[in-house]
């Protein structure tokens, strides 16, 4: 931890907002350089604030109120405002979470770069300005031609819009690189060929990093130290090997248990019978999109009742596409959909009350999928009433029973949604689902925009409600390692098709289309991070798979 | 990044319930100042008849006579008392801005979200309805029509309402096709729920802002169109006493004796101050919570 020879020193840092509360508290972390430090903590935990402070930046609102922050031999507080200047860039650079929101959609590739060597201390001439961003664009394993340079960011995909941002960050040959969760929101492959690249990077080069995440598993392919922040406070800082085997805090542990991992076994082994699937929710021959362009192809399943079915695919595999058809309310497609042998209508508004109230959906994003003007119960109450799902004790009683029932206490019900925390929103769709007393939940991604620990309590949740209620469930997600330890059998989407379906542990398992093959090999693992480093060399990933990989990468 | 424990079960809350909104809407100062401008205005309508000291058609001095001890405002352009003419001229003017107000909002409103929610065909026709519309010179349409059905204040009413309509629309549109497009908008269609409730239960609630400040606004321009046609003697006709009439009638003394121009102003003013504070007051009460918005 500790050495002498570190590039970035943070002693006893304390940051306050306007209102005198502390957001970071005594946090201390060097890095030396060629290593990777990985920030782990869950949102409001202070992570990037800390990340940011290397800047010498703070957001609007918050200042440092303690402690030393020294880059490089720079004394990072004690700098002027057009000192920092020179140094962001230049000495510390950053790559932030969102490219496609970090870059400016007017600028071509060239100049996105090329903008970091126009000022500060690694200012260059035009001309050898545009010699620089052609060795970052090949550094990082983009093409340098011309045409390429000239394209503007709309024309990249999500991952190759991420290495445009690390060229950008590399151009000026920084000493340290402050990386805020730069693989959110990219597919298993990406986020693999991304920190294959970073950690690559920063060896050749001896670049100090600094990762800021919430995935523990990103942080265990990439980091040598990892520390732990909670409430901007430092709860574990080690090496990873030490802190993720053996770890010293409670609240370290806690997030190691909450992180799914597809390499533990633990999904269903057995398949349901024709007939008893049959029973259930059946997608006949499912074929549509939108308009002329065609997301899904012949697809069929079945979720047989009780039955929990993961529905897998990357960004654009047409799940989502496939789920809001089944719920009635993408109506664009030909095929059809039965429940309980009986067909469904395309539209929710054409199905029967008992159809709607049996199939319920919630939704990815809990702050979406509420009301902001109407409170909890008024929400729940909503849903009651249109699906006429009144039992004899009288409404109050049945909303208050779901609220409990998802663990949140009846005294919330008179929220505005905005009150609430995102787990606790997320419960509160659960609870508007559940007022209907379904038999199958439709989950879209019903995880992905939780942290870790929240999202291992909704899952426990749906856990419980398939115990006790007997619910079936059509998971659909990208997180395969969430679905092994959850789901009883899995279907894999690629474009639209169904490439693989199977038992749980069939599939995942032993995988056998290439591209579940593909999706099982790069998705991360900690136990698989855990046991590759005791293989190789310390410091020493694998270096010659990267500028394949790289060149490759779309 | 601001520290949000989610604690999950047992969460400690600090903010009162939601329960009353119109308590929450009357805790609001700017709430309170509206409803001071909005009482001034409206006893002035209701009692200033009673408290005026002279005739209001009666030339009682000189035109355009300073404030005396008998003429408290002065005289206005044919010599008859300011302070009675205030005090009698508010009626028309306030009830037909706020009706008309209300009726092109509420018009506007209820087509806008229509277009907006269903988009599609409906969208298209309610649209380019209300670009056709707007296109129309609104004061010549008016005067057309009282000039074949003859003058008459509901009449103006009605014409003022309506020509509100398409702007209000376009602008609920707008917002009702960004809510519209959210989840808990999806949800609702997914249980099954008609259109007209979640028009009504799901959209209206988040759209009152923009209608709110409309509402605000549209009085204001009904105070003005008023205003303007009676000076063109297609509303009030003068030996009558009107604010919007006065403020046209006295605007050539102005230099000589203002108080015929800023007494009626001044109502006018508060008016409509006291409407835009009340309307955009019961959309701050809507969204309590929201960072920004009422404590």
């Amino acid at each position: 931890m500790t050495t002498t020879n570190e590039i970035v020193s943070v002693r006893g840092l304390s940051v306050e907002v306007a209102s005198g509360r502390r957001i970071v508290n005594d946090v201390s972390l060097g890095i030396a350089p060629g290593k990777i430090l990985g920030l782990v903590g869950q949102s409001g935990s202070g992570k990037t604030t800390v990340a940011m402070s290397l800047l010498g930046y703070a957001r609007h609102g918050a200042h440092v109120v303690e402690g030393s922050i020294s880059v490089a031999g720079h004394d990072v507080r004690e700098m002027s405002q057009a000192a920092l200047r020179e140094l962001r860039g230049s000495t510390v650079s950053y790559v932030p979470q969102d490219p496609r929101a970090s870059l400016n959609p007017a600028l071509r590739i060239r100049e996105q770069i090329g903008e970091v060597l126009e000022f500060g201390a690694s200012r260059l001439a035009r001309p050898a300005r545009l010699e620089e961003v052609r060795l970052s664009l090949e550094e990082v394993g983009l093409p340098t031609d011309d045409e390429f340079l000239g394209r503007f960011p709309h024309q990249l995909s999500g991952g190759q819009l991420q290495r445009v941002g690390i060229a950008a960050a590399i151009a000026g040959r920084p000493d340290v690189i402050v990386l805020d969760e730069p693989t959110t929101g990219l597919d298993v492959k990406t986020q693999r060929r991304i920190l294959d690249l970073v950690r690559h990077l920063c060896t050749r080069y001896d670049i100090a990093g600094l990762y800021v995440t919430h995935d523990l598993a990103a942080i265990a392919q990439i980091a040598d130290d990892i520390l732990v922040l909670n409430y901007g406070r430092v709860v574990e800082h080690g090496p990873i090997s030490r802190v993720f085997r053996a770890p010293a805090e409670e609240y370290t542990e806690r997030l190691l248990a909450a992180s799914p991992d597809i390499a533990v076994p633990g999904g269903g082994t057995t398949s349901p019978g024709p007939e008893e699937r049959a029973r259930g929710l059946v997608a006949h021959n499912i074929t549509g999109g939108y308009r002329r362009n065609l997301v899904l192809h012949d697809v069929s399943f079945e979720v047989a009742p009780g039955e929990c079915l993961a529905l897998v695919g990357e960004s654009g595999s047409g799940k989502s596409t496939l789920s809001r058809a089944a719920i009635g309310l993408h109506h664009d497609y030909t095929g059809r959909f039965s429940w309980r042998g009986d067909a469904l209508s395309a539209r929710a508004s054409r199905r029967s009350t008992q159809q709607v109230r049996e199939l319920q959906y919630i939704f990815q994003s809990p702050y979406n999928a509420l009301n902001p003007r109407a409170t909890v119960r008024e929400s729940i109450a909503f849903a009651q009433r249109v699906t006429r799902a009144r039992d004899k004790k009288g409404s109050e009683n049945s909303i208050d029973a779901a609220l409990l029932e998802v663990g949140l206490d009846p005294s919330i019900g008179d929220q505005l949604p905005n009150r609430l925390s995102g787990g606790e929103r997320q419960r509160v769709a659960i609870a508007r689902a559940l007022i209907t007393q379904p038999d199958l939940l439709i989950c879209d991604e019903v995880t992905s925009a939780l942290d870790v620990l929240v999202q291992a309590e909704i899952i426990e949740l749906l856990r419980k409600l398939r115990r006790e209620q007997k619910l079936a469930m059509l998971f659909v997600t990208h997180d395969l390692a969430l679905v092994r330890s959850f789901a009883d059998r899995v279907i894999v989407l690629e474009g639209g098709s169904v490439v693989e379906a199977g038992t749980t542990e069939q599939v995942l398992g032993a995988p056998q289309h290439p591209y579940t093959r593909s999706l099982v090999a790069n998705t991360l693992s900690i136990h698989e991070a855990l046991n590759s480093r005791d293989g190789a060399a310390p410091g020493a990933v694998q270096l010659g798979s990267v500028a394949s990989a790289a060149a490759s990468a779309g | 990044m601001t520290a949000i424990p989610d604690t999950s079960t047992a969460s400690v809350f600090i903010a009162p319930p939601t329960r009353s909104r119109v308590r929450r809407w009357l805790a609001d100062t700017r709430t309170i100042i509206g409803l001071g401008f909005l009482a001034v205005v409206l006893l002035i309508v209701a009692f200033g008849p009673l408290l005026a000291p002279h005739s209001i058609t009666e030339f009682l001095a000189p035109p355009f006579s300073p404030p005396s001890a008998e003429f408290l405002l002065g005289t206005d352009y044919m010599g008859q008392d300011v302070l009675s003419r205030t005090l009698n001229g508010g009626w028309t003017v306030v009830w037909m801005s706020a009706t008309s107000a209300t009726l092109g909002v509420a018009v506007g409103a209820v087509l806008g979200m229509l277009a907006g929610y269903s988009r599609g065909f409906l969208d298209e026709v309610i649209m380019r309805l209300s670009d056709v519309a707007l296109a129309l010179p609104t004061m010549v349409l008016t005067l057309l029509f009282v000039a074949m059905l003859g003058r008459s204040l509901p009449l103006i009413v009605l014409l003022i309402g309506l020509a509100h309509a398409p702007s209000v629309a376009r602008v609920v549109r707008g917002v009702t096709v960004d809510v519209a497009g959210r989840e808990f908008v999806e949800s609702a269609q997914a249980i099954g729920a008609g259109r007209l409730r979640i028009l009504l239960r799901q959209i209206l609630p988040n759209v009152t802002g923009p209608i709110m400040v409309e509402y605000g606004l549209r009085t204001v321009w009904s105070v003005v169109a008023i205003a303007s046609l009676s000076v063109i003697g297609q509303g009030v006709a003068p030996p009558q006493a009107d604010w919007g009439l006065m403020v046209n009638e006295n605007r050539v003394g102005i230099t000589v004796q203002p108080w015929g121009v800023i007494a009626p102003l001044l109502l006018i003013a508060m008016f409509a101050v006291a409407m835009n504070l009340l309307a955009e007051g019961v959309d701050r009460a809507l969204q309590v919570g929201r960072e920004g918005g009422n404590q």
